[in-house]
């Protein structure tokens, strides 16, 4: 087990509900207002240098709990602490400045990026907010080593070019480059392979992967393609319906998924190969909306082993061995 | 055997599908060949911009009035590029139908779920009586798993799977000869997505319509198909039975796509990728396109466009490494019997 001293981030309890817009008439006739359960009460940690993979499906709180980590949104409650600093505690100038420690890699380089602005100047400008280096020329050479580093090269050649004469995977390189060169040391990358095609998305993750061990990087990696995890994650978090059902190494999650959900997450995977058995054990029906989640446990109404505690009590995370923890009933036997 | 006539629910002969911009021809498709028989799944994969959702547009000819169409599409032994426009509208929905990627936007918010295959039913058979149409109706939404009590909801009552669902039952209501699927999957969760390709695969059995199957992802096909077809930058660079496509791929393209698509095995922690970026088809230049990322590319790559060579096990593929082994060159106009 890790020493307290190497957790970068320790997020404990973290609750976010978004209220329900209403009308004049409804608030009038409602007494209760109504609420989108986004995140619901997650506890997790990451550890320095690793990176942890958030997986859920649309609707799952996954992005939700990315922008809370950040502060891009307000919690509703809870503990979020970076090293020794208290995030959710931040005033708003502190924060702006303690923003280059933490980064983000959206999903849409073409959304993410100021089409009027050339790229070099978009990775730039995060240098004149932080003030990080001696004038414009030592900015300009920051980036210009950045470039290089995401393997843009000649740098020269793409600084002043737009982005609407890069490819994809050249775009989101430069929104990886942005990011980067504040030199945070934690990193929320939200569907950061996502748009890209099979071909260009590997070259992304393995630059991830490279720039992780260079800047000695931790990531919260956050998608909905359980695959993709592989090759980046050391650990595993898998949401449903703004909650963690189950975490742990990739391995444990990959090879012994404890919590239902997990297992049919992972059967669903459609695998590129012809031959392999294919015992699909899907569960019924879809998601539920988060506005009123089910009692219980919320995957009760989907899942095969339901029993009446299911659909009563909220099961605990249970440790099924080391690290590796899932909250349903079944495993009640083990540790919490 | 059936007779020559039946043989192939599409065949398509030479298709050359050029995009006008002010810019200059987009060459979406250059010289597409292939035939898909009847009751078979052909899987068409590639990545964007590769022309494969173009194909399938051009099989209903959904296509801009600008684009300029060459070649053959043959469904049912006739050639659909001829036909006038009111032609054509006769048979969409019922020769030929086309379930889209996303099914919110295809479907109409106003109109009743009923009603969007009432609308089909009589166009193609104004003379049905209604009760008749109804049990037509409740017959396909059974087939893929809706209880037939919904059918008064509009479509905003359903959930996403539900409304992908509705859309596979609406493109199967006339059985048509061949249904262009493309990427029916792409917009679900993972979950949802694998609920929907078991609904697909079940209508598999039952069904005598083709489909076309478009996707980018090669986990999808791994099930449904049973023939598939790459494509790279506007062109079908290699065409073969499902196993022999995942097993003994032959085009370095097929290869390196196969290589890098990511799995759940945790042994193969090995994810390969192709350098480079795809290629832009705008006044493209004669040679092979896969040539700049290709790591065989040879001094003919860059100066020709390779033949389409037939191969011993009975694929194709569009590639000069094979030109001595290939017995021959692909001719669409021949009827030959298709491997598998």
């Amino acid at each position: 087990m890790s020493s307290l001293a190497d957790i970068l981030l320790n997020v404990e309890n973290l609750v976010k509900y978004f209220p329900v817009k209403s009308n004049f008439l409804q608030q009038l006739f409602t007494k209760d207002k109504k609420f989108v359960h986004a995140v619901d009460d997650i506890s997790f940690t990451i550890r320095k240098g690793e990176t942890l993979g958030l997986v859920g499906e649309s609707g799952s709180g996954k992005t939700t709990t990315g922008r809370l980590v950040l502060r891009l949104e307000e919690a509703t409650s809870g503990k979020i602490k970076m090293g020794n600093t208290d995030i959710l505690a931040l005033k708003p100038e502190k924060l702006r400045l303690f923003r280059r420690h933490m980064q983000l890699i959206f999903q849409d380089p073409m959304a993410s990026l100021n089409p009027y602005m050339k790229v070099g100047e978009a990775i730039r400008h995060p240098l004149s907010i932080h003030k990080i280096g001696k004038n414009r020329r030592e900015q300009k050479q920051i980036v210009m080593d950045m470039l290089e580093t995401v393997n843009l090269k000649p740098a020269e050649d793409f600084y002043n070019r737009f982005p609407k004469a890069l490819s994809g995977g050249q775009r989101q390189r430069i929104v990886i480059a942005r990011a980067l060169v504040t030199r945070p040391e934690f990193v929320v990358a939200d569907e950061a392979v996502a748009m890209l095609d099979v071909s260009v998305r590997s070259q992304l993750l393995q630059l991830m992967a490279d720039l992780k061990e260079k800047f000695n990087l931790t990531y919260l990696f956050i998608t909905h393609d359980l695959a993709t995890t592989k090759y980046v994650c050391d650990r595993i978090a898998v949401m449903y319906l703004g909650q963690i059902v189950e975490i742990g190494s990739f391995e444990d999650i990959y090879t012994r998924p404890a919590h239902p959900y997990t297992q049919a997450l992972i059967s669903a995977v459609p695998e590129p190969d012809p031959d392999q058995e294919k015992n699909r054990d899907l569960p019924e029906g879809e998601v539920p909306n988060a506005i009123t989640p089910p009692t219980g446990c919320r995957f009760h109404p989907r899942c095969k082993y339901a029993f009446k505690r299911c659909r009563e009590e909220q099961p605990e995370r249970y440790m099924v061995a080391g690290d590796h923890g899932a909250s349903c009933f079944l495993l009640e036997n083990k540790e919490k | 055997m059936k007779n020559d006539a039946n043989r192939y629910a599409v065949n398509i002969k030479r298709l050359r599908i050029h995009y006008q911009t002010r810019n200059g021809p987009v060459k979406a498709g250059e010289d597409i060949s292939f035939k898909v028989r009847p009751r078979e799944v052909f899987g068409l994969v590639g990545e964007s911009g590769c022309g494969k959702s173009t194909i399938g547009q051009a099989i209903l000819r959904i296509l801009p009035d600008s684009t300029r169409v060459e070649g053959q599409i043959l469904l049912d032994d006739e050639d659909i590029l001829k036909y006038k426009r009111e032609e054509m509208r006769k048979i969409r929905g019922e020769k030929v139908s086309m379930i889209f990627q996303d099914p919110m936007t295809s479907l109409n918010p106003i109109m009743k779920v009923k009603d969007h295959f009432m609308e089909t039913i009589n166009t193609h058979k104004p003379k049905i009586k209604k009760e008749k149409a109804i049990d037509m109706i409740k017959k396909a939404l059974d087939a893929v798993g809706i209880e037939s009590d919904r059918l008064n909801e509009y479509p905003f009552q359903f959930s996403g799977g539900m409304r992908q669902r509705t859309m596979i039952a609406l493109a199967l209501i006339m059985d048509p000869t061949i249904i262009v699927a493309d990427e029916p999957t792409t917009s679900l969760d993972v979950i949802v997505q694998a609920q929907i390709l078991e609904v697909l695969e079940n209508l598999k059995q039952s069904f005598n319509s083709s489909m076309l199957l478009i996707t980018h992802d090669m986990g999808v096909v791994a099930d449904m198909a049973d023939r598939i077809g790459v494509m790279y930058g506007g062109q079908l660079v290699e065409e073969n039975i499902k196993d022999k496509i995942y097993k003994e791929p032959k085009h370095p393209y097929t290869k390196a796509l196969l290589g890098s698509i990511p799995n759940t095995d945790i042994k193969d922690m090995h994810l390969s990728f192709i350098p480079g970026a795809p290629p832009d088809l705008l006044n493209h230049p004669e040679r092979c396109r896969f040539a700049p990322r290709c790591p065989k590319a040879m001094e003919k790559c860059w100066e020709e466009t390779p033949h389409d060579f037939v191969m011993q096990d009975g694929g194709r593929v569009r590639c000069w490494l094979f030109e001595k082994e290939s017995e021959k060159k692909y001719d669409p106009d021949e009827v030959g019997e298709l491997v598998g």
